[in-house]
């Protein structure tokens, strides 16, 4: 009886170290998941600003192919911001062709014909009717959308961008 | 001239110069009349700039951007209530950066508050089950096995 005593005696120091082990290593898992979801909460890990062009009916695909010269139609454009912060964002709205060059880095070289404004906290969106018009005949035309954006830091184009392929034509003359 | 009339000649003109500064620095603050479109945009650009700081203080400028946004669109109405309307978002928004800010620094200040307190109870807890939690596991399983009986043969 002396000996089975002794020998459970023996085993419970190492039972406890387990035992407290298994608990240090819950409330260190438990601990870090609480302290980085605080951290972390509410951070923006990937901004990003969205811009979309939407048909007369508010839905993609129903875009104006031909129009009249100086016929104002109207399309809206919607503007969504995920960036982290505050932003203001700027429209320009230029008319150029199959040949005008754009990409994420550099806007077209054109004349902005219009702006459009927006300024928007983190996490909004909103939709902005416009009504262009073109103001001279063009065949395979580019209704070129960009995203410029203000800040503290001054203007800039932020490499968001949509186009419109459109033809505009002379009205038949009449009789 | 006499030393008297000339003395009160300086002061007239010292008053009306103090006069004229005083009716410039009253001048500042953006009237809610009638403005133009451009003029307005440009005083929502510079109130945007005043809001971004504020952000960057910590104010949540959530409302304050969307009123912003609001004037944008009574200014692209354009019509002269609406350019009015603009103008007193405008003000609106403008007055209520400083009162933002403040709100912004002091959840800034109780959120690290926050952050500190439950680090610091993280500890205390690991601590706390550390020395406490074999001892309570011990006692409850030896609870559970009460009604035991041991039999040697």
């Amino acid at each position: 009886m002396g000996e089975v005593k002794e020998g459970l005696e023996g085993l419970r120091p190492m039972i406890d170290e387990e035992v407290r082990a298994v608990a240090l290593a819950i409330i260190v898992i438990a601990g870090a998941a609480a302290i980085s979801q605080a951290i972390v909460a509410g951070r923006t890990v990937e901004p990003f600003s969205a811009l979309g062009t939407l048909g007369p009916n508010m839905k993609i695909g129903d875009y104006p192919k031909t129009v009249l010269v100086n016929e104002t139609f109207r399309v809206y454009f919607y503007v969504e911001n995920h960036e982290g912060k505050a932003m203001s964002y700027e429209l320009r709205i230029k008319i150029g062709d199959n040949g005008t060059f754009i990409n994420e880095t550099a806007p077209a070289d054109l004349p902005t014909v219009f702006s459009y404004y927006a300024i928007l906290p983190n996490g909004a969106n909103t939709t902005i009717p416009a009504d262009l018009s073109i103001p001279a005949p063009v065949v395979n035309g580019k209704i070129i959308i960009e995203m410029w954006v203000h800040s503290s830091n001054g203007t800039w184009y932020n490499g968001r961008w949509n186009h419109l392929q459109i033809n505009a034509t002379l009205p038949e003359p009449v009789g | 001239m006499n030393p008297d009339k000339a003395n009160l000649a300086l002061a007239v003109i010292a008053l009306l110069a103090i006069a004229g500064c005083m009716q410039h620095v009253d001048s500042r603050p953006m009237a809610p009349s009638a403005a133009s479109p451009e003029s307005l945009r440009a005083q929502i650009n510079s109130v945007f700039l005043l809001l971004e700081a504020a952000e960057a203080k910590g104010a949540n400028v959530t409302g304050a951007a969307l009123s912003l946004n609001h004037a944008l669109e009574l200014v692209s109405a354009g019509g002269p209530g609406e350019l009015e309307q603009a103008a007193s978002v405008i003000q609106q928004v403008n007055s209520s950066i400083p009162g933002l800010v403040a709100e912004g620094e002091s959840a800034r200040y109780w959120g690290t508050a926050g952050l500190a307190a439950t680090l610091a109870a993280l500890g205390i807890a690991g601590v706390l089950v550390f020395l406490f939690m074999p001892k309570l596991v011990w006692r409850l399983w030896a609870r559970s096995k009460r009604g035991w009986r041991v039999s040697a043969q």
